[in-house]
């Protein structure tokens, strides 16, 4: 997509979009809906599901918007990025339950990357948090170790998507 | 220095990424009431994330914006018809929502509207009316057959009448 090519003026926009104008809605879904829709796609990683999940996820954010700022987020993307996982974790995810025990990892972008870049361990903890949404003492649980141990597994792993990120 | 050291740990990355638990939130949140300049350095991050997904973007099937946006005008519909608006009416904001729906009907009052039902009616009524012309006819060429039976019947019985 052309990530440049097109400058939006996030504050406008979202004065347009709390106003419910057709036309800001249009813009919102034309640029972020394929960048949404791969979110998706990584926890969910079935087209149909991930169709109905992305509507969800608009309804969602034309209905809420008004309380984007309430809510002291500093981009729009990332709350909207939040949000979107968020769904899709509590739509999708539960169907696909047999695939937590397996780590399957599959297409090329950026997060997936990152994960295997990761020791297995790592790879393990950050795909259970992340692409399954399981929370740390949930991880814990199952890999069999401290929860602290996991804590300190994910503050390294977030040091190094740090670093990833950078680069 | 204690700044530094804190978004070192990672601590913006896990709350992007959604990853950050309610207490580490909560911190989060009273960091940038204390360190304003953190909000810059969270924005950058969100802005990161941004160019990488815009980047990696899957194209949705074409159909799904319509889909969605009829989605959208249906349950605001909805929303207005049932009072549900009630849930944000404190906010602000929701003054902003304040359209005016205007109902688009035909000129001069030649419509009219009526319940559904009354396709299921009009469909029954029609085909009965239809079983009552079809049994009408075949009624009608029953008659007729027997009236002709009748009429070739009757000449031989008068036959043998007529002579005497």
């Amino acid at each position: 997509m052309g990530q440049a090519a097109v400058h939006i003026d996030e504050h406008l926009l979202i004065e347009r979009l709390i106003a419910g104008d057709p036309g800001a809605r249009e813009l919102l879904y034309d640029y972020y809906g394929p960048a949404l829709y791969s979110l998706i796609l990584q926890v969910v990683p079935d087209n149909k599901k991930a169709e109905d999940i992305l509507t969800t996820v608009f309804v969602r954010i034309y209905s809420d918007i008004y309380t984007y700022r309430q809510s002291g987020n500093a981009t729009l993307f990332g709350w909207m990025m939040r949000l979107t996982r968020e769904i899709a974790l509590s739509e999708g995810s539960h169907t696909s339950e047999e695939t937590t025990k397996a780590v399957i990892l599959q297409g090329n972008n950026s997060l997936l990357r990152f994960t295997n870049t990761l020791p297995q361990d790592k790879q393990k903890v950050f795909y259970l948090c992340y692409f399954k949404g399981l929370p740390k003492e949930a991880v814990a649980r199952m890999t069999g170790v401290e929860p602290e141990t996991i804590a300190g597994l994910m503050k390294e792993i977030m040091m190094a998507f740090r670093n990833f990120l950078r680069n | 220095m204690e700044l530094d050291h804190y978004i070192q740990s990672g601590i913006i990355e896990s709350y992007v990424l959604g990853l950050a638990t309610n207490v580490e939130v909560e911190e989060l949140q009273y960091m940038r009431k204390l360190y304003p300049e953190l909000n810059s350095e969270i924005a950058a991050v969100e802005r990161r994330m941004e160019r990488t997904a815009l980047a990696e973007a899957v194209l949705p099937p074409e159909e799904l914006k319509e889909r969605i946006f009829q989605r959208i005008n249906w349950r605001e519909d909805d929303y207005y018809d049932t009072g549900d608006y009630r849930r944000s009416s404190n906010t602000r904001e929701k003054a902003s929502y304040n359209t005016t729906y205007i109902n688009i009907q035909p000129k001069d009052n030649q419509y009219i509207t009526v319940h559904k039902w009354w396709k299921l009616f009009f469909i029954a009524v029609f085909i009965i009316s239809k079983v009552c012309l079809a049994s009408a006819i075949y009624f009608y060429l029953k008659y007729e057959m027997q009236e002709k039976k009748l009429e070739q019947l009757t000449p031989r019985t008068e036959v043998p009448t007529n002579p005497r």
